[in-house]
């Protein structure tokens, strides 16, 4: 690809991810008040449609507030520093055979690496602020980055090892026939990396960084005008783009029949985008004990079966590779779990 | 650490059908149907969009007061039909004192006539608590329904004379029938009443003049 071709991709990227991004939190709002039984908003535009571009003005007309204290610097880059990595995020996404801005050889640890940075930016936002609520939003939003890292990194880590490849757009390709999801392996994987998806983007139920009900709004409390806007931007970038990684990495990504590659790739991301969507109309948040439990005691040695599940899985003749795999997973999944316990025998750790 | 993994999914489950049943359900209804009040057990949106949909409101509903005068929708009130005879019971029990009358005289005589010739109410100082009805001996001054009287001007629009306070009988018995049934009856009830004893007064008159004294 030319320089010319990778220009208009950035350009294209640029341009189009705000009208994304606002669709999104149209979308979302919406969806919310259906299964609210509300409409969710009607006012502006049919349907509410332009009510995104309302809000974007509210937002640009804002007074920027800094709270007196603050570490300027870290304050103001903090919203910068957040949007960035989750536009570069879209630069490894391949949206059919040959239309991918880099097709890297190592992109999905590009992908992986990119996206960490936020929890940085999360960071700089809790510490400039100078505000307890910030602070401990901040604190949270690392911790619990860093623990559903490790699962969503080994599970990324199977379809790297039955793909052979890092480079998405290769990955793909093995898809060929046969999506990863179909697998007892991929479909375990998938289901663990949307979780880690949903925690890594401080989605419900994993929102704890911007709890509401107890840190005000988390890490951008201090944070008003476009400065807001542009974490909310951020957040809602990382959920279109850890959902387009999701749909590429086993749902397929742009292969599909009849219609364009591109079209498959929309329609898969943004069923994954309602189905994040749906939890957090659904379900409460987690408290941060259960959040650290969940991951480092049921999600990694899920996480860790299923490395050795996919290559059992790979090894053994098909019938027997799969049951071995699924028997392998269902299990540890249960041990871990232990939902098969019945509450009364079951000895809380008092300590948690 | 407990999962309370089928419950999730049953939690799922619900939001969904309520999702789909928003649209399944709203389609026939582009707005509330027959301004009914919604029930707690109705199924698809709750919501009501007010300026475009407004809910029914309860008969008994009080807001501002309004006269009442005799006739039907596009007739213009006359003396007679107003049923209002200024006796100033309203504007004595009125407890924050928002209605003014004046009594009508009449143009030759200069003697007063009961009725009124002027008719005030504030509605900034009104408290809506419908003393002036109750107490009313006439049925002459009833509680109205409108509640959509905020606006940007105070002066004036917020004094209301009686050509903006008196609704025709027919349009009352429109917007309160049970009030205005029941009204009826007891002035029914009554003007047989005094038929009766009318009739029971003739009748004991009659043979009077027959008889010597």
């Amino acid at each position: 690809m030319g320089l010319i071709g990778i220009l208009i991709g950035v350009v294209l990227i640029l341009a189009l991810a705000p009208v994304v991004m606002m669709y999104a939190t149209w979308m979302e709002r919406k969806t919310i008040a259906r299964m609210q039984d509300r409409f969710g908003p009607t006012r502006v535009g049919r349907y509410g449609l332009l009510q995104p571009l309302a809000d974007g003005v509210k937002m640009l007309t804002k007074e920027d507030i800094v709270p007196r204290g603050a570490d300027r610097m870290a304050h103001t880059l903090a919203p910068i520093v957040i949007v960035i990595p989750a536009l570069l995020l879209f630069a490894v996404i391949p949206l059919g055979p040959k239309i991918i801005l880099a097709d890297l050889n190592t992109g999905l640890l590009f992908f992986l690496a990119v996206s960490s940075v936020e929890t940085l930016a999360i960071f700089m936002a809790g510490w400039g602020s100078r505000s307890k609520f910030s602070l401990l939003g901040a604190i949270r939003s690392a911790a619990q980055i860093i623990a559903y890292e490790v699962p969503m990194v080994l599970n990324l880590a199977v379809v790297v090892m039955m793909a052979g490849s890092m480079s998405t757009a290769e990955i793909v390709q093995a898809q060929t026939g046969r999506w990863f999801l179909a697998t007892p392996w991929g479909f375990a994987g998938f289901a663990v990396f949307f979780i880690c998806a949903l925690a890594e983007v401080n989605r419900t139920p994993f929102d704890l960084p911007e709890a509401e009900s107890e840190l005000v709004g988390g890490f951008h409390t201090e944070y008003s005008g476009m400065k807001f806007a542009l974490f909310y931007m951020a957040e809602y970038l990382s959920v279109f783009a850890v959902s387009a990684l999701g749909a590429t990495l086993f749902l397929g990504g742009w292969m599909g029949p009849i219609l364009p590659g591109w079209a498959w790739l929309l329609i898969k991301t943004y069923g994954l985008v309602f189905v994040m969507i749906w939890i957090r109309g659904t379900w409460p948040r987690f408290r941060i004990d259960q959040l650290m439990a969940f991951a480092w005691k049921c999600l990694l040695p899920v996480s860790l079966a299923n490395v050795l599940a996919a290559g059992v899985w790979y090894i053994l003749p098909a019938p027997w590779g799969a049951l071995t795999c699924t028997l392998l997973l269902a299990a540890t999944f249960l041990i871990t779990s232990q939902l098969w316990i019945p509450k009364a025998r079951r000895v809380e750790n008092p300590a948690l | 650490m407990q999962l309370y993994g089928v419950e999730l999914l049953r939690g799922l489950g619900i939001t969904f059908s309520h999702f789909v049943r928003t649209y399944v359900k709203g389609v026939g209804r582009k707005f509330a149907q027959g301004n009914v009040r919604q029930l707690p057990t109705q199924d698809g949106i709750f919501t009501v969009p007010y300026p475009e949909e407004k809910l029914a409101v309860p008969e008994r509903l009080r807001v501002l007061p309004f006269l009442i005068y005799n006739g039907n929708t596009g007739q213009p009130a006359t003396e007679e039909s107003i049923r209002c005879t200024a006796c100033g019971i309203c504007a004595k029990v009125c407890p924050p004192q928002c209605i003014w009358i004046v009594q009508a005289k009449d143009a030759v005589a200069g003697k007063p006539k009961p009725k009124p010739a002027e008719f005030t109410i504030d509605m900034d100082v009104c408290m809506n608590c419908g003393f002036c009805s109750e107490y009313c001996p006439f049925d002459a001054i009833k509680m109205g329904h409108d509640f959509e009287l905020s606006n940007s001007e105070r002066d004036k629009s917020h004094i209301f004379e009686m050509d903006r306070l008196l609704v025709p009988t027919e349009n009352y018995a429109k917007t309160h029938p049970g009030a205005w049934a029941e009204e009826e009856a007891k002035r029914q009830a009554a003007a047989a009443k005094k038929a009766a004893t009318a009739a029971a007064a003739a009748a004991a008159a009659k043979p009077a003049p027959g008889t010597p004294p």
